[in-house]
């Protein structure tokens, strides 16, 4: 915890919510809706919208520069929190062309380990039962398939050596 | 009456009964999990009541539905995840409660106003049924809006704390809803040329991203020890009788909150718990507390979401009109079955009605004993240590978003919610706003545009009918009034300041 003497949360956020709007702006203000009646135009209510989230976030900023209240920032062990947010874009993006049960085999023991946890028995176990038993639970129970490679793939494979 | 009895004499029968069981308890189960939804729970039962009778796929069909509501209270309270989106609510108060080691009386609350919701939406739907019909078709455009901005006032309610944040977040929440496809016109809009966003931001990658992934990153930011943690362990307790009918208020007025918004079609369980909730915020004697871990909190959520399952079946049966998607999957299973729903239906198939009334109180009744099973079972599965609770838990919403749409982007989307929400939390936003304006969004800009294209661009029609007209000044009296409570308690902070 670190005491600090301008509302920094408040200026980050204001600058974030500007940050967005002007984002937003391109996608909000293309021309090719001008003339179009207020109620069938498809931009009213996001332009109306943008325009408060904009003034919104110039307040935020205003109030964060102007005000001498301090605040704490709560720690936060930011290394584990980028290992785990990488992890997870990484299988969010494996997911589907790599398949559910090869990512959920690499996953699993990576998150663990990244996490701080070094039992290999129960990493192995877990991850071992895990991805199968959803995948069953989900192909067999629910007729959802998950992408890729299963249990399906597996035993016809053995059956046909 | 005869129509009774012959619906009682097919509920004994024990292949009903057991079907009845057998439905709630799998409702549950696929509720719990999120991801999963009362709308996949019906439509994977629907092959099966092709070779089914009508009676027994009723009763499959009526357990799944309730089942499935009351089941995404569970993940909600355990794992900060609600299972399904009309759990949304739940999570503002019923997490809080697990974190502070009250998590068994959070489900004994949630089972509870589940099974009042349930109750008290069944004796509606049978005393009331075709009358509630005829209230819900008075709600036009210009109603629903009135409606969508009541429920947005509930926003001042959920950002105590910093108001101004909660109004950004809710913006957030309404722009990410004007993403995709206009409603009215079709024109495709804030798409950033990615054809993906072309049909909008699926809500439950939003919510999930928003709320669990947001807090899997926070959880594992926390640093604490992987064995310290002592959330996670808890079982089910009922609240004592005392306390629960020293809540009636809440019961009541949320289990008629949600009766009433389930006969508005195209209205759904979601909102009726955001609208119940917000009402309980700005009513309940223990107001103060919400947000914090408040029982009233998880009881107007769960009594609204439940008590929308009865309200709901209200236009479907009597008009053929389905209240929400689960209910109109409902209405093509019955026409599956050769029952036409409409008016002609309690005539021409009053056993079958009164079947359907029954089968729906004893699913509602049954939710209290299988409850307190599945959620004792469900809290035994969440006690892993946290690193591998936290990787569970990412499996599973992978596996669970992707599985609504099959659609490897909704984890994307997940993915970007989870760090939006992570910042939010880091930066003291509120995270109930944006869930709030997102559901509301897109009711209040089509109902905003079709009033507006009704009365050829007069504002004026807004305030020209009865119903719209009551629910604008509920909402400027409670604005008022939440601007002077505002203004009392920094007098008062005030005055204390000076006294110290």
């Amino acid at each position: 915890m670190g005491a600090v003497q301008r509302d920094h949360e408040s200026i980050i956020g204001g600058v974030a919510v500007l940050g967005l709007s002007a984002l937003l702006y391109s996608q909000v203000m293309p021309g090719q809706f001008d003339g179009v009646a207020l109620a069938r135009n498809p931009m009213t209510v996001p332009r109306f919208l943008l325009a408060l989230f904009a003034l919104g976030g110039a307040y935020l900023l205003v109030r964060g520069l102007v005000s001498r209240a301090g605040t704490t920032w709560p720690a936060v062990a930011w290394r584990k929190v980028l290992a785990i947010a990488v992890l997870a874009a990484a299988y969010f993006w494996a997911f589907d062309p790599i398949g559910f049960i090869p990512a959920t085999l690499v996953l699993l023991p990576l998150a663990f380990l990244s996490l701080g946890y070094r039992n290999p028995l129960v990493i192995a176990a877990v991850t071992l039962i895990t991805a199968p038993l959803l995948w069953y639970v989900f192909a067999e129970g629910f007729s959802i398939r998950p992408p890729g490679f299963g249990m399906d793939d597996l035993l016809r494979a053995l059956g046909g050596m | 009456m005869d129509a009774f009895l012959h619906a009682l004499g097919a509920l004994a029968d024990p292949l009903i009964l057991l079907i009845l069981l057998g439905g709630t308890a799998a409702g549950i189960l696929i509720g719990a999990m999120p991801g999963l939804g009362s709308v996949l729970a019906i439509t994977l039962a629907l092959p099966l009541t092709f070779v089914m009778g009508p009676e027994p796929s009723i009763a499959l069909l009526l357990g799944l539905y309730a089942g499935s509501v009351y089941g995404g209270s569970l993940s909600a309270i355990l794992i900060n995840t609600p299972g399904t989106p009309q759990a949304a609510a739940t999570v503002l108060d019923g997490y809080p409660m697990m974190r502070q080691g009250k998590g068994d009386v959070a489900l004994g609350w949630a089972t509870v106003a589940s099974t009042v919701g349930g109750v008290f939406s069944v004796a509606v739907l049978i005393v009331a049924a075709p009358m509630l019909a005829r209230l819900g078709l008075e709600f036009g455009p210009v109603e629903y809006f009135a409606l969508g901005i009541f429920a947005l006032t509930c926003v001042v309610s959920v950002s105590r704390d910093d108001l101004a944040k909660g109004l950004l977040a809710c913006l957030l929440g309404l722009l990410a809803a004007t993403i995709g496809q206009d409603p009215l016109t079709g024109d495709v809009r804030l798409h950033f040329g990615n054809f993906n966003l072309m049909a909008g931001i699926a809500l439950v990658p939003f919510l999930v991203g928003l709320f669990a992934l947001s807090e899997v990153f926070w959880r594992v930011g926390e640093d604490v020890h992987p064995d310290d943690r002592p959330i996670g362990k808890t079982g089910f307790r009922l609240p004592p009788l005392r306390d629960m009918l020293s809540r009636w208020r809440v019961f009541g007025k949320s289990a008629t909150i949600g009766t009433l918004i389930g006969t508005l079609p195209g209205v759904g369980a979601t909102a009726s718990s955001m609208v119940s909730y917000a009402e309980a915020r700005r009513s309940s004697p223990n107001r103060a507390n919400f947000g914090k871990g408040e029982p009233d909190g998880v009881i107007a959520s769960e009594t609204a979401n439940n008590a929308v399952t009865g309200g709901a079946l209200v236009p479907t049966l009597a008009l053929g009109i389905p209240g929400d998607p689960i209910t109109a999957v409902m209405l093509g299973a019955l026409i599956i079955q050769g029952i036409t729903p409409g008016p002609r239906l309690f005539v021409e198939n009053g056993d079958l009605m009164a079947f359907i009334f029954l089968a729906l109180l004893i699913v509602n009744l049954l939710l209290l004993g299988l409850g307190a099973i599945m959620c004792v079972l469900f809290a035994r599965a969440i006690r892993a240590p946290e690193p591998v609770l936290m990787g569970l838990i990412l499996v599973l919403l992978a596996i669970g978003t992707f599985s609504v749409n099959n659609n490897g982007f909704d984890l994307m989307v997940m993915l970007l919610a989870g760090l939006v929400g992570f910042g939010m939390r880091l930066l003291r936003f509120p995270l109930a706003p944006v869930v709030i304006g997102f559901v509301l969004g897109p009711m209040i800009e089509q109902s905003l545009r079709q009033g507006l294209l009704i009365s050829r661009g007069d504002p004026v029609v807004f305030f020209s009918k009865p119903i719209a007209l009551f629910f604008f000044v509920a909402s400027a009296l409670f604005l008022l009034w939440s601007g002077w409570r505002h203004w009392n308690e920094r007098r008062d902070t005030r005055t204390e300041e000076t006294d110290a």
